[in-house]
């Protein structure tokens, strides 16, 4: 019985039971410190949808422009499971104030070159015709005109693509990728070759036509599914791959040589000019024969040729729907 | 003889690996270790990245020590540049360094203590650095994966307000380490179980090259920060060793290292330089073979840099596969009870999630065993024999 006077007394205390009712969070852990990074805020209104906060995130999918209808223009949303707080879109942001904030990192000014550069904006001053829209249209203030040469600061440039939009010369301003090069080197090259054997099985039928005439132009088609599925098994990203092939049929041009051997009466002249030893005469049947793989394209053999052997046509290329366009032209060059 | 596993799962071990442990009655003779539950495939996924997002991808090689990875990459990096960073920039680099250090070497230490079933100091070492996590998630404003250093400098500076509490926690930490290495260092049980076991000599030591607080405990005086310039230049460091080479001898270096680390942020931030934080680089085509003293031990990373800042081929090495393999070959050939290996395994301090760097498999999905030349050798050139 004692002992249970003992404990209503030690604990009905007044100063042990005001403890439990005035109890508080201690600031320390209720109160984040002022640079604690949490997921970056996002104030629309501010927002100018440049894109540079996606292109410096390290994370992947965490960052994302999403177009809302109401205020006409896309605003970085952050994926929460994805974002890891390094507060780097922050320090990008190029609008003053910045439209995204977290902790103390808005503070940290865009002086340096942090931004990573996976595509190159690049201004072709052979095409551009100073028409001086792409200035309008930056928002970072990055182009410039000097001397009536229109250049891109690259390191304010933010890779938004404003100026690609508005430019009203194709090509003037390129989209150039950095990251990459070795796959680029391959799709480029799977490219070259899938034309060029597509080009020769064509011309071959063509020339064989009995209404060929030798001065009028050839144009053929080659769908871009065609390379697509191997394309995107050396870099899976179809958008990147549309972009390297535009890129590179723009200025792509390829010389196709073609070996008409009935009319080949085997005086060996090519034989000793060819520069890779890819003409080789077979004595059975009294004719020069070309080898492909060793062959250069560099139409000395065309020149040398008195019975018109060879046949050199130049082919260029334009990307349209999903299509590449090849116009085959017959060669100036006469021997 | 029998053979005793551990792991992969295994409540005596924090991270996936297996022990295979040759037992003679309690004794345990000769250990196999077994790697391979981890990979991630960091090297990977860096190739062809600008450098700008590999700067954060290797801070996410390793969480205990996710200073010490993005600072040796950026120094490469630097060094590639061929610049130096402000002077303010470096001091600040040692203090989130040594901070870093010392959080780490708590922890390693705490596991070992719950290793060898001491609970009450490794509960008090863990709350201890509760107060190292706190300045550090203050002053670059995350606990674990800091993001606080750039190639040219740092992120953000340090204020006045915030030197003052780094003071005011460091005076809490110190009395503290100082009272738990007592206690270490006179408690009976924890000699028991930690002076004369797992020992490995010094010769032992540099054969197999371990690295770090392994390696000093053997007697190996050396030290990464001996060579960096900062800590040469502004520090005069001098490494912690001991010769006894036991367990004991590698917890009592962790602690010795901590106080080190405490005198050495305490003169980083009296005579801390003014001026800028940060520069900016340009980074050129190069490679570089970068190597920085981590607290787990050496830490290298070997790359080369494309144009446009890209990233080529880059190799990592953590410091624990170098102490994993003296472990292994040396420390546990002559423990006295199976209770030991575990403890000896932790002393360690092993870090798996960073040290899977490659598994070699054949077609079946079989792992192969690449260690040694010969092994490499019959693999590629005579292709599958075994």
């Amino acid at each position: 019985m004692s002992s249970v006077i003992w404990y209503i007394y030690e604990f009905a205390r007044k100063k042990w039971i005001k403890r439990f009712l005035d109890a508080k969070t201690d600031p320390e852990i209720a109160e984040s410190p002022s640079r604690f990074r949490d997921f970056p805020q996002v104030q629309k209104e501010l927002c100018i949808s440049c894109g540079a906060c996606v292109a410096s995130c390290p994370s992947p999918g965490a960052i994302k422009l999403v177009r809302d209808d109401e205020m006409e223009m896309a605003y970085p949303v952050i994926n929460e499971s994805a974002c890891i707080r390094c507060g780097f879109c922050v320090e990008v942001c190029p609008t003053e104030p910045k439209t995204l904030k977290t902790g103390e990192n808005y503070l940290i000014k865009e002086e340096y070159r942090i931004l990573p550069q996976e595509t190159l904006y690049v201004i072709d001053d052979y095409l551009c015709i100073r028409c001086e829209k792409c200035i309008d249209a930056c928002k970072v203030g990055a182009i410039s005109s000097k001397d009536n040469i229109i250049t891109i600061d690259q390191s304010k440039c933010v890779s938004c693509g404003d100026c690609i939009k508005t430019c009203p010369i194709k090509g003037a301003i390129k989209e150039v990728f950095i990251t990459n090069i070795d796959e680029q080197k391959e799709i480029i090259n799977l490219l070259v070759k899938s034309l060029e054997e597509a080009i020769n099985l064509e011309v071959e039928r063509v020339r064989k036509l009995p209404d060929y005439d030798p001065e009028k132009l050839i144009k053929l088609e080659f769908p871009l599914s065609k390379i697509m599925e191997r394309a995107l098994e050396i870099l899976p990203d179809e958008e990147k791959v549309t972009k390297i092939v535009e890129n590179i049929t723009d200025r792509l041009k390829i010389n196709v040589i073609t070996w008409d051997e009935e009319k080949c009466k085997g005086c060996r002249l090519c034989i000793d000019e060819c520069p890779t030893g890819a003409l080789t005469y077979n004595e059975e049947k009294g004719v020069t024969e070309r080898d492909p793989d060793k062959c250069l394209r560099c139409s000395i053999c065309y020149q040398t040729c008195p019975f018109g052997v060879p046949g050199l046509y130049t082919a260029r290329f334009l990307l349209r729907d999903g299509r590449i366009l090849i116009t085959l032209k017959p060669s100036q060059i006469r021997g | 003889m029998t053979y005793v596993p551990i792991g992969p799962i295994h409540p005596g071990i924090k991270e996936p690996l297996r022990i295979k442990l040759k037992t003679e009655g309690e004794r345990v003779v000769a250990a196999e270790v077994d790697l391979g539950y981890f990979y991630r495939g960091v090297e990977q996924i860096a190739k062809g990245k600008p450098w700008q997002k590999v700067v954060y991808l290797s801070e996410r090689v390793c969480g205990i020590c996710s200073h010490f990875h993005p600072v040796t990459f950026i120094e490469g990096l630097e060094k590639i540049a061929d610049c130096e960073p402000p002077l303010r920039a470096q001091y600040l680099r040692v203090i989130i360094g040594e901070l870093n250090r010392i959080q780490s070497h708590l922890i390693a230490n705490a596991i070992y203590f719950l290793a060898i079933e001491h609970e009450t100091l490794a509960i008090y070492l863990l709350n201890v650095r509760e107060k190292i996590m706190d300045l550090t998630e203050m002053i670059t404003g995350n606990r674990v994966h800091y993001a606080w250093n750039i190639v040219g400098g740092v992120r953000m500076d340090i204020k006045e307000s915030q030197k003052k509490k780094i003071l005011e926690n460091l005076d809490i930490v110190e009395p503290a380490v100082y009272r738990y290495r007592k206690m270490f260092k006179t408690g009976a049980l924890l000699g028991l179980r930690s002076k004369d076991i797992g020992k490995m000599s010094k010769e032992d030591a540099i054969d197999v090259r371990a690295v770090g607080p392994t390696a000093r405990g053997s007697g190996v005086k050396f030290d990464w920060r001996q060579k960096h310039p900062t800590f040469t230049d502004y520090f005069d460091f001098k490494p912690v060793w001991r010769k006894e080479g036991d367990n004991y001898a590698r917890i009592m270096v962790r602690f010795d290292e901590i106080l080190e680390s405490i005198k050495m942020i305490r003169r980083a931030i009296d005579e801390l330089p003014e001026g800028p934080i940060r520069k900016e680089y340009k980074i050129p085509e190069g490679s570089i073979d970068n190597r920085y003293e981590a607290p787990r031990g050496e830490v290298t990373y070997i790359f080369e840099t494309a144009k446009n800042g890209i990233i080529g081929d880059i190799t990592i090495r953590t410091p624990t596969i170098m102490n994993l393999e003296a472990c292994v070959k040396h420390m546990f050939n002559d423990s006295p009870t199976i209770a030991d290996a575990v403890a000896i395994y932790q002393s360690i301090d092993p870090c798996i999630a960073c040290t899977e760097r490659v598994t070699i498999v054949d077609e079946d999905g079989r792992k192969k065993d690449f260690r040694g030349m010969n092994n490499l050798r019959r693999m590629f050139t005579q292709g599958d024999e075994r």
